[in-house]
C-alpha cells in the first residue's frame, strides 16, 4: 500500500476515533505526567534544600561553646588568626545562644513554651551567615538601627503553628517584653527539633532572632558571645572542611577561653542532617505511587488501545484475505498507536505541570523553606513518556499479531458472532431473567469472556490504583487514631508539664505544681533517650527509642496495654517487639542513661518484656517508675502528666504553672496527637492531590471501555433500532451491560487495590518508615467511592454516547456488513 | 483439460461443534483447469463457501491436499500463504467485507497496491470500477452504496489485482437481473482472458453460463460437469 494512501486513511481512522485517541492519549497523560511529578519530589527538595541555605547562608563551620560559657564579643573571631591559613575563612560572625521561655499568649490562647534568643551581627547589612529569610507578608527584617532595642524576629514554623501574626509582643524569660516585627526562617530551624531529639517540634520550642547587642540585653550578657559560624572559602572540599575542623578545634581549646568549644559541620546540625537524610527515604514512598499509577494507566492504555484495534480485527482479516503483508497489516494500527503515543506524551507535560501545580502548595506548606523550586523535570519525564510512547504501539502490534497468527476466515468472523462461544452455556443453566431481551446485557458479558475480562482489567487496574491510594489515607487516618487512643487515654485533657532538668517527685517543684489550684492530678514522668536490641545481638542491631518511667499506678496515664504487665520489666509496643523478636516474658537489651556521680553515662541492662503496648510507634518504651534505680533516679522526675482540677481547663492550667520555678512547658497532650498529625499530613496531603488524577484516570478508562464497546456493537444496535426499539430502550440494555462490567472490575479493583495496598505497607513503609507500625484499613468510603466510581460510573458512561446513538445513520450501519 | 489451476485431493473439513463434529466437506477430489469459468452449485449448508475458502488459502484442510497455481497450499508457512494470496487469488465475498473507511476507489486501490502494482494503482481502480458500471460512484463509502453496489465494488476490488485464480461468492445474490447480468459478462470476460473463475451460488440458472458445474450435497460432490443444457449466453440468463 503507498504511503499516501495508509496516511489517508489513518487520518480518517483519527478523525472517526478522536475522542477515543484523545482519552486514551490522557488516560496515558495522567500516568505519565503524575508519575513524574511524583519522581521528582527528591529533586525538588534537593535544590530547593540547597537554594534555601544558600540564600540564607547556612554556615560551614560552626563554633558552638557548652551550655553556660561565654567569651568577650571579638575574642572568638581573633582566634580564627591562630589558622594555618586565616584565607580559608571567606566570612565569620559571632552569635549570642541563650536559652529562654517565650510567652506568646494572646486573648483567649496561652501559648508558653521554652525557647532560645539567638543574637546576630547586624552590622553592615548583616547577618551574612545563617541570616533570617522573611517572606513577603511577614514583616520586616532586623537592621543596625534595631540593634540594642528589644525588637526581634520569631521563628516562622512556631509562628506558623500558632497562627501569629507577623508582629506583636512577645514575653521572655525574666518577664521581658520583646516586640517582634517580623517571622522569618533561619537555616537551623528550617526543620525544628529539640535538643533530646524530638521532630516537629514547632509547637513547643520557639526562638526569637535580635540584635547581638538586643541579645545580649534581653538575656544579661552584655559584651558576650558563646557562638560562631564560619564559612569556608568556594571550593573547599568535605575534607578540606574537615582539616579546618580539626584545625579550629585544637585552636579553641587552646585559645584558654575555657569554653568547651564544640566545632561542626553543616551535618552535625538536625535540621541540616534531616532534610536532606529524609529525602531519599520519602522519594522511595513516591516511588512506588508513581510506579503504581503509571502501571495502572499503561495496563488501562494497553487494555483500550488494543481493544480499539481489536475493534478493527475483521477489517485485518480482509486485508489479509487480500494478501497484505504482515508489516501492511501492523502499518495502520500501529499509526493510530503512534497519534495516542503522540497524544499522550504531549498532554503528559500538560498534566504533569497540573499535578506540580497540585503538589507544590502541599509541599510549601509541610516543609516550608525560604526558596521552593518545584520545575518540571525533563529527565523524570522521559522515563515516563518512553512508557507512554511503547506502550499504545505494543498495543496495537499485539491484536495485529493475535490476527495474523489465525486463519483469515477466522479474523473476518468476529468472535462475539458466534452465540455458543464463551461461557454463553452458563446462561442456559440461569432461570432469571426470562425474557430473551432481558437475557442480552448478561448474554453479550458471557458469551465474551475475553472482552469482558479485558474491559474489566481496564477498569479494575484504575480502581485498584484508587484504592490503593485512598486505603493508604485510611491506614495513616486510622493509625493516627490508634495513636490518639494511646496517647489520650481516659483522659484527653491530660497536659505534659516540661521541668527544667530532674527534680525530685517529692520535692518542692513538684508540690508546687501539685499545689495550683487549676491542678487535679500529677504523675511524675522521667524521659530518657535510649536505644533496644535483642538480647545476644550486636548494639547496631538496635533502635533508638524514648524511655518513659510512668507510674503505672496513677489514674493519671498508663500505656494502653495490649498484653503483659506494665510492671516487672519494659513495655514495648508491637512493632518493636516484632522487630526485636521479642514478645512477653523475653529479655531485651536497653540502653540507657544511668547517674554517673553529677552526670549521666550509658549503659547496657537485660530487661525484661513485661507487656506490649498499642502505639503505632516503635521508639515509644514504657518502665514501671519502680524500675527508676536502673537508672540511678529513684524518685526523680524531669516531666508531670497533669489533669486540670474539675471544672478547669487548659488555659488556667497554662497560665497557673508558667510562672512556677523550673517549669519550662506546659502543654495539653493532644497537641503532640496534633504534631503526629502534622507530620503525617505531609503524605496524606500528597495523596489527595493524586487522589483527583486517579479519578480523572478511572473515569477515562470507563468512558473509553463503554465507548469502545459501542463501536464494536454498532451494527447490533442499528438492528435493534430497525426493529423500532427506543433509543431508552437501547441505552438502557447497554447500560444494564455496563453495570455488569462494572461489577465485575470493581470486583478485581478493590481485591487487587486491598493486595497492593497490604504490600506498600508491610513492605514498602516497613523500609521507608520504619519507626512506625501503620494499621491496613480499607474505609467503607474508600471502598464506597470505588463501587460508585467502577460500578456506577461504568454503568452511565453509555450515556455519554446517547448523542452519537440518536445520529446513528441507521441503514447505512445495515448497509456495512463489518 | 488445460494445465490444472486447482487440484483438491480427498479434502475433508470439519469443525467441531459442542461435543460433536459436523462435516462441512467431505473426501472432496477434484481439478480445475487454468481459464475455466466453474460454477459450484448446492443449497446453503453444502459447503460451497468452505470450497472456496479453501482455494483461497482463507482457511486449511482438516486433511487432504490443495494446490492453486502450482501452489502446495496444505502445510504452508504462513510468510507463503501470505504471497499466495496476494499474487495468486482474488476473493470476492458474499458479504462484500468492504473497508468502511475507505471510498470505493480506495477499497479497490488498496487491494492493487497489495498485489504489489503501486504504480498506476489508482487509475486501475478507477478502470476496475468503471468495468462494473460505478465509476460516478468512485468516491463514495461504503455505507453510502447499496448492497448492489458494494457487491459490485468487490468484483471491482477482485478484477483490479489481475490474480490468476479469482473466487467469488454469491457475487450476484444482491444485484437485479441486469447488474447480475453485467457483473457475470465481465467475470467470463476474465475467463475468456485466461483467468480461472471459480462461483459459488444456489441459483442454478447462473450455472448455465460456465464451462463446467460443480453440484455440492452435504460436503461431497454430488456431480461434475459441463452445464446439462450446454453453455448459454450471459445474454441468455433468466432470473
Amino acid at each position: 500500500m503507498s504511503p499516501m494512501l495508509l496516511l489517508r486513511w489513518s487520518l480518517r481512522d483519527l478523525r472517526r476515533k478522536w475522542v477515543q485517541v484523545a482519552a486514551i492519549a490522557l488516560v496515558i497523560a495522567v500516568g505519565t505526567g503524575l508519575s513524574s511529578a511524583l519522581s521528582s519530589t527528591a529533586v525538588w527538595r534537593r535544590e530547593s534544600n540547597d537554594a534555601s541555605f544558600a540564600a540564607t547562608g547556612m554556615y560551614d563551620l560552626r563554633v558552638r561553646a557548652t551550655e553556660g560559657a561565654f567569651a568577650a564579643e571579638g575574642s572568638l573571631l581573633a582566634v580564627l588568626q591562630g589558622l594555618d591559613d586565616p584565607s580559608v575563612v571567606l566570612a565569620a560572625e559571632e552569635r549570642l545562644v541563650v536559652e529562654t521561655q517565650v510567652d506568646a499568649s494572646r486573648p483567649g490562647e496561652t501559648i508558653r513554651v521554652p525557647g532560645r534568643i539567638i543574637g546576630l551581627d547586624l552590622a553592615d547589612g548583616g547577618p551574612h551567615l545563617t541570616s533570617v529569610a522573611i517572606a513577603d507578608g511577614d514583616g520586616r527584617r532586623l537592621t543596625s538601627a534595631d540593634d540594642g532595642d528589644a525588637t526581634v524576629l520569631l521563628e516562622r514554623n512556631f509562628a506558623d503553628f500558632y497562627d501569629l501574626p507577623p508582629a506583636g509582643t512577645l514575653r521572655l524569660a525574666g518577664g521581658l517584653e520583646a516586640a517582634y516585627v517580623g517571622t522569618g526562617m533561619a537555616p537551623e530551624y528550617f526543620f525544628v527539633t529539640t535538643d533530646d531529639g524530638g521532630f516537629f517540634a514547632q509547637a513547643n520550642f520557639a526562638v526569637v532572632f535580635a540584635g547581638l547587642q538586643s541579645a545580649q540585653a534581653l538575656a544579661g550578657h552584655e559584651g558576650e558571645v558563646n557562638d560562631l559560624v564560619l564559612a569556608l572559602r568556594p571550593g573547599f572540599t568535605e575534607a578540606d572542611a574537615t582539616a579546618v575542623q580539626a584545625e579550629l578545634g585544637t585552636l579553641f581549646e587552646e585559645s584558654g577561653l575555657g569554653l568547651g568549644a564544640t566545632v561542626m559541620t553543616r551535618d552535625d546540625e538536625d535540621a541540616y542532617r534531616i532534610l536532606y537524610d529524609d529525602i531519599e527515604g520519602d522519594q522511595k514512598f513516591w516511588d512506588v505511587f508513581s510506579l503504581l499509577i503509571l502501571a495502572g494507566a499503561a495496563f488501562g492504555a494497553f487494555n483500550l488501545a488494543s481493544r480499539m484495534v481489536e475493534a478493527q480485527r475483521r477489517e485485518i482479516g480482509i486485508a489479509m484475505a487480500l494478501g497484505a503483508s504482515r508489516l501492511q497489516l501492523a502499518v495502520r494500527p500501529m499509526l493510530v498507536g503512534l497519534e495516542i503515543a503522540i497524544a499522550g506524551v504531549l498532554l503528559g507535560v500538560g498534566v504533569g505541570m497540573l499535578a506540580i501545580a497540585g503538589l507544590r502548595p502541599t509541599y510549601t506548606t509541610m516543609l516550608p523553606l525560604p526558596v521552593w523550586i518545584t520545575r518540571f523535570q525533563p529527565g523524570m519525564f522521559v522515563g515516563g513518556a518512553v512508557v507512554g510512547c511503547v506502550i499504545p504501539l505494543l498495543a496495537t502490534a499485539w491484536p495485529v499479531w493475535r490476527a495474523v497468527r489465525v486463519r483469515p476466515i477466522d479474523a473476518i468472523t468476529t468472535v462475539h458472532h458466534n452465540p455458543r462461544s464463551g461461557l454463553s452455556r452458563l446462561l442456559r443453566r440461569l432461570p432469571w431473567p426470562r425474557s430473551a431481551f432481558r437475557r442480552m446485557p448478561l448474554g453479550n458479558v458471557l458469551r465474551t469472556p475475553r472482552r469482558t475480562l479485558l474491559t474489566a482489567l481496564g477498569t479494575g487496574a484504575a480502581i485498584a490504583t484508587l484504592v490503593a491510594t485512598l486505603g493508604m489515607i485510611d491506614s495513616f487516618m486510622a493509625t493516627l487514631d490508634r495513636n490518639d487512643a494511646h496517647v489520650l487515654g481516659e483522659h484527653p485533657g491530660r497536659m505534659v508539664v516540661g521541668l527544667d532538668g530532674f527534680v525530685g517527685e517529692a520535692g518542692p517543684e513538684v508540690a508546687a505544681v501539685a499545689a495550683a489550684e487549676s491542678v487535679g492530678e500529677v504523675s511524675p514522668v522521667l524521659v530518657v533517650g535510649g536505644s533496644i536490641r535483642a538480647a545476644g545481638s550486636s548494639p547496631e542491631a538496635g533502635f533508638d527509642v524514648l524511655i518513659e518511667a510512668v507510674d503505672t499506678s496513677s489514674d493519671v496515664w498508663t500505656p494502653l496495654l495490649l498484653r503483659g504487665e506494665a510492671t516487672g520489666g519494659v513495655v514495648l509496643s508491637s512493632l518493636a517487639a516484632d522487630d526485636l523478636g521479642a514478645d512477653v516474658g523475653d529479655d531485651v537489651v536497653l540502653t540507657h542513661p544511668a547517674r554517673d556521680g553529677l552526670g549521666f553515662t550509658m549503659v547496657d541492662s537485660t530487661v525484661l518484656v513485661a507487656g506490649v503496648h498499642g502505639s503505632p510507634f516503635r521508639f515509644n518504651v514504657y518502665v514501671d517508675r519502680t524500675l527508676l534505680p536502673l537508672f540511678g533516679a529513684e524518685g526523680l522526675a524531669n516531666q508531670l502528666s497533669v489533669l486540670p482540677a474539675a471544672g478547669g481547663g487548659e488555659d488556667e492550667v497554662e497560665a497557673e504553672l508558667f510562672g512556677l520555678d523550673r517549669v519550662t512547658s506546659v502543654q495539653p497532650v493532644a497537641t503532640a496527637s496534633t504534631l503526629v498529625r502534622d507530620t503525617l499530613d505531609q503524605f496524606t496531603a500528597v495523596l489527595r492531590v493524586m487522589e483527583g488524577f486517579i479519578l480523572l484516570l478511572a473515569l477515562l478508562i470507563a468512558y473509553n471501555a463503554t465507548s469502545i464497546n459501542a463501536d464494536e456493537r454498532a451494527r447490533e444496535r442499528a438492528t435493534l433500532f430497525a426493529f423500532g426499539l427506543p433509543v431508552r430502550r437501547v441505552m438502557w440494555l447497554e447500560m444494564a451491560e455496563g453495570l455488569l462490567l462494572g461489577v465485575v472490575g470493581t470486583a478485581f479493583g478493590v481485591a487487587a487495590g486491598a493486595v497492593v495496598l497490604r504490600w506498600l505497607t508491610t513492605s514498602v513503609l516497613a523500609s521507608t518508615m520504619p519507626d512506625m507500625a501503620l494499621d491496613v484499613v480499607l474505609s467503607g468510603t474508600t471502598v464506597a467511592t470505588a463501587v460508585v466510581l467502577g460500578v456506577v460510573a461504568v454503568a452511565v458512561a453509555p450515556l455519554l454516547t446517547l448523542r452519537k446513538l440518536r445520529r446513528m445513520d441507521v441503514p447505512g450501519t445495515l448497509r456495512v456488513v463489518e | 483439460m488445460a494445465t490444472a489451476a486447482v487440484v483438491m485431493q480427498h479434502v475433508c473439513r470439519r469443525y467441531l461443534v459442542g461435543a460433536g463434529e459436523v462435516y462441512a466437506l467431505r473426501d472432496v477430489s477434484l481439478e480445475i483447469g487454468a481459464g475455466e469459468f466453474v460454477v459450484v452449485l448446492g443449497p446453503s449448508g453444502s459447503g460451497k463457501t468452505t470450497l472456496l475458502n479453501l482455494i483461497g488459502a482463507l482457511d486449511t484442510p482438516t486433511s487432504g491436499t490443495v494446490v492453486v497455481g502450482g501452489h502446495e497450499l496444505t502445510g504452508a508457512k504462513r510468510a507463503d500463504l501470505f504471497r499466495f494470496r496476494r499474487e495468486a487469488v482474488a476473493f470476492v465475498f458474499q458479504t462484500f467485507n468492504l473497508f468502511p473507511t475507505l471510498t470505493a476507489v480506495e477499497n479497490v486501490q488498496c487491494a492493487v497496491e497489495i498485489a504489489g502494482h503501486r504504480r498506476g494503482a489508482r487509475a486501475t481502480a478507477l478502470a476496475a470500477l468503471a468495468q462494473v458500471g460505478l465509476a460516478e460512484r468512485a468516491l463514495h463509502y461504503p455505507s453510502e452504496l447499496s448492497g448492489g453496489e458494494q457487491q459490485r465494488v468487490a468484483i471491482a476490488r477482485a478484477l483490479a489485482t489481475d490474480n490468476p485464480v479469482l473466487v467469488a461468492d454469491e457475487p450476484t445474490g444482491d444485484l437485479d437481473y441486469h447488474t447480475g447480468v453485467q457483473v457475470l459478462g465481465v467475470l467470463r470476460e476474465q475467463a475468456a482472458a485466461g483467468h480461472t473463475v471459480i462461483v459459488v451460488t444456489h441459483n442454478r440458472e447462473i450455472s448455465r453460463v460456465a464451462d463446467r458445474v460443480i453440484e455440492l450435497g452435504s460436503g461431497q460432490v454430488l456431480s461434475d460437469g459441463p452445464p446439462a443444457d450446454g453453455r448459454a449466453d450471459v445474454a441468455a440468463l433468466k432470473w
